[in-house]
């Protein structure tokens, strides 16, 4: 049962090796994002330090929107995705192993490298490393929501706008606390319930997408 | 016990007679209850002691709002039952009440700006209950278009369902973060207008729409099911011999 949750885990992880620098695209998306931010902005304005985490977080969301889009589609096109709900391993558990992958091989790199991002908007050390920790906890709930959504439009010839426009209302939650953490702390306010909230909306949506996100499989392959 | 009627209530032909016959009952008391309302809410009800007339609009805003939130719990429910047990009547009324649910929240949200340009003195004020509502009619729209961009009928409303459930699960997890996020930068807290207990002669005309608008939701949320239900059936006899003896 497990083992076919590592074959998909080691699937995605080879078909991201074979795509080759593909797997780039969401970091420069990211890159791009936050860029036409700061140039929006007159030079050194004061706002910009304030929204400073909301930018982060929103270009954190719209690169995992782009770079989740894909996966499923390509599985609906191949077939794979069928194979996925005829297997007798539980789908779920499939659907788990998927979303898992999506969130190593793309969402992990984009936090990794959004520290950068955060010393362009000219980010404190103390308010960077918070909102480091923010992305940490908060992108798994971002990353299987677009996750769901990717499944819910895979086999949608055009699913363009459709899908930021049913995972973004899902994701404020995370938003508002991802970026309010930081401005809790630059209050002076605790940072602890942001962050235990970012969790359990993290560990919720671990727990309950791969169910939502099978049924929706179901839906694609039938 | 017999569940005989509520097996019949599934069955497309029989809703269809259902719907047929009670729509039009359902109209006619919110035709009533709206006008005496209005009328009572418009014209007899004395003018708010401070903020004159302006007030009135909440005969219009308040039944919206409140509709807004009992649509999609209807929604929710009908998305969990498509979801579990696959009727086909459900997959009808969450198509039915998607629209008319979103008609609802925007135009409590466009009758909250009304009001709130004399009273606050701006159009839009990102308070908790305000953005909770955008983020509501946002989902709203995400349902929508969802089910609307499939070509298999049934496929759309049942990925509606998911998004719809998940949707709903959100709304209160929305609310409360809204809710800290307001409260975490301190603005300047708006003047709520206290609200004493409303006069009986506002109070009824109040319910009176609240009701009447309900009414016409289930009415209008009937019609629309009957008209999705008719053409998901246009193959099946009995739905032709509706449609062309004209008893539509």
């Amino acid at each position: 049962m497990s083992a076919a949750a590592g074959a998909i885990l080691q699937r995605e992880w080879l078909l991201m090796r074979q795509r080759g620098a593909a797997w780039m695209q969401p970091l420069v998306f990211f890159a791009v994002v936050v860029t036409a931010f700061v140039l929006g902005a007159e030079p050194g304005a004061q706002w910009l330090d304030a929204a400073a985490p909301a930018v982060v977080w929103v270009a954190l969301l719209l690169a995992l929107i782009v770079g989740n889009e894909r996966s499923f589609r390509d599985d609906v096109r191949s077939g794979f995705l069928q194979q996925m709900v005829r297997s007798d391993a539980p789908l779920a558990l499939l659907m788990l192993a998927k979303l898992v992958a999506q969130w190593l091989f793309v969402a992990l790199p984009l936090v990794v490298v959004a520290p950068i991002g955060m010393l362009g908007l000219g980010m404190g050390s103390d308010q960077a490393l918070l909102l480091f920790v923010t992305l940490l906890l908060g992108s798994p709930a971002v990353s299987t929501i677009t996750g769901l959504g990717a499944a819910l439009t895979a086999s949608l010839p055009r699913a363009g706008l459709l899908l930021p426009l049913c995972v973004l209302p899902l994701c404020l939650p995370v938003i508002i606390f991802g970026s309010g953490a930081v401005r809790a702390f630059e209050a002076g306010l605790g940072v602890a319930g942001p962050l235990y909230f970012l969790s359990s909306v993290s560990l919720l949506c671990l727990c309950a997408l791969p169910f939502a996100s099978a049924s929706a499989a179901k839906l694609q392959a039938t | 016990m017999s569940w005989s009627w509520f097996h019949k209530l599934g069955s497309p032909p029989h809703f269809d007679d259902r719907a047929r016959r009670w729509a039009p009952w359902l109209e006619i008391g919110a035709l009533l209850l709206v006008a005496y309302g209005l009328i009572g809410g418009l014209v007899l009800a004395p003018p708010d002691y401070q903020q004159g007339e302006v007030y009135r609009i909440i005969y219009v805003h308040v039944p919206a709002a409140w509709l807004s939130l009992f649509l999609y719990s209807g929604m929710a429910v009908s998305a969990i039952v498509v979801l579990v047990w696959r009727m086909k009547l459900a997959e009808c009324a969450l198509v039915a009440l998607a629209p008319v649910g979103a008609s609802f929240t925007a135009l409590a949200l466009v009758t909250g700006m009304i009001w709130g340009k004399p009273t606050w003195g701006a159009y839009w004020v990102w308070d908790a209950r305000l953005t909770s509502e955008l983020v509501l009619l946002f989902l709203y729209l995400g349902v929508i278009a969802l089910q609307g961009a499939m070509l298999d009928a049934r496929k759309g409303a049942r990925a509606a369902a998911l998004l719809a459930v998940a949707g709903w699960v959100n709304v209160p997890i929305v609310h409360y973060s809204v809710e800290w996020w307001n409260s975490l930068h301190q603005t300047a807290s708006i003047a709520r207008i206290g609200k004493p207990s409303l006069d009986a002669s506002m109070l009824w005309p109040l319910l009176a729409m609240a009701l009447g608008l309900t009414l016409f939701s289930a009415a209008n949320v009937l019609r629309r099911m009957r008209a999705e239900n008719l053409r998901r059936n246009a193959r099946q006899r009995w739905a032709r011999e509706r449609v062309e003896a004209a008893r539509v």
